[in-house]
């Protein structure tokens, strides 16, 4: 096997094994027709740039995560392409029957925090991520998202008591 | 109520299925680009550019580049590891004759088609980009870009 047939089948591997977790990044944060958009633009992203993703899985998810940030970006700006990959996607996301939402008023509160804070609890929260990639994803120190960290989750709580009072 | 519980209530993700979850890995895996082919070498003479293989075939007119006018086709499969494209690069509006290699062919989601990038090389001081979509309903190809460039 060449040496761009391994990186290929790496690639490859990497896709398939974090796709759940970024089709649920973007769920979080879009649209479920977007999402699949904004899944299938990921990873068409990431093979254009496949010589850079790193071989260890653990640093190769965080790149992948870039790669997802950086899309997510452009479709908040209205330029997510429309894929044809992700259709059948969009249309399991559609045939859902939309779940009892208890979460509705914590959503409403983490909209009111300010992005930078609401996003740091999705990634501490909702992705998992440890502080230092919170950081690392978000190209600020550790000391910026821990401070920040923090105030969210203060924030957080003081909007739910606001909420439930 | 900790934060942890407070955001699990939540998650938008929580609603994701397994049904959903493989497909998501099913693109995944769609989403390697085919192949690409190497050191396919074609002659081409001056006038209508020739397509090498069978299949669907579509011409367009070099818009940039020292070959302006010039036609170039594709031709050739787009399924699978074994895709086999071929582009033709002519050199019809200058009416000279020369000969290139394809070196490189990517195929990658575009919109609703597949768009096929082949980059060509003439004794390494010419590259080429023919780009053509694939409909996925009809197999239709049609080339949008044709350039020559140094």
């Amino acid at each position: 096997m060449s040496l761009r047939d391994e990186r290929d089948t790496r690639v490859e591997d990497a896709l398939v094994r974090e796709s759940g977790d970024l089709l649920a990044y973007f769920r979080r944060r879009l649209s479920p027709e977007d999402a699949a958009d904004a899944l299938s633009e990921t990873f068409a992203s990431a093979w254009k740039s496949a010589r850079k993703m790193p071989e260890a899985p653990e640093a190769a998810r965080m790149w992948l995560f870039g790669v997802a940030r950086n899309v997510l970006l452009h479709a908040q700006c209205g330029s997510l392409r429309r894929e044809a990959l992700s259709d059948r996607l969009k249309t399991l996301a559609a045939t859902q029957e939309a779940p009892a939402d208890a979460g509705i008023e914590v959503r409403d509160a983490l909209a009111r925090l300010g992005e930078e804070h609401a996003e740091v609890l999705r990634l501490v929260h909702w992705e998992g991520f440890p502080l230092v990639d919170v950081a690392r994803h978000l190209g600020i120190s550790d000391s910026t998202v821990r401070s920040r960290y923090q105030r969210a989750k203060e924030a957080l709580r003081s909007e739910l008591g606001v909420l439930q009072a | 109520m900790d934060i942890d519980t407070i955001m699990a209530t939540a998650d938008p993700a929580a609603s994701i299925t397994g049904a959903e979850r493989a497909e998501a890995r099913r693109i995944a895996r769609h989403s390697r680009p085919v192949r690409r082919l190497r050191g396919i070498r074609m002659a081409i003479t001056g006038g209508l550019a020739v397509a090498l293989l069978g299949g669907g075939i579509n011409a367009a007119t070099a818009s940039s580049g020292p070959f302006v006018g010039a036609t170039g086709s594709v031709s050739g499969t787009t399924t699978g590891e074994s895709s086999a494209v071929v582009a033709d690069v002519g050199a019809g509006g200058i009416g000279t004759s020369c000969s290139f290699s394809v070196i490189d062919v990517s195929v990658y989601e575009e919109g609703l088609s597949r768009v096929i990038s082949v980059q060509v090389t003439e004794n390494d001081d010419a590259e080429g980009v023919i780009e053509y979509s694939v409909d996925d309903t009809d197999g239709a190809i049609t080339v949008s870009s044709c350039k020559a460039l140094y």
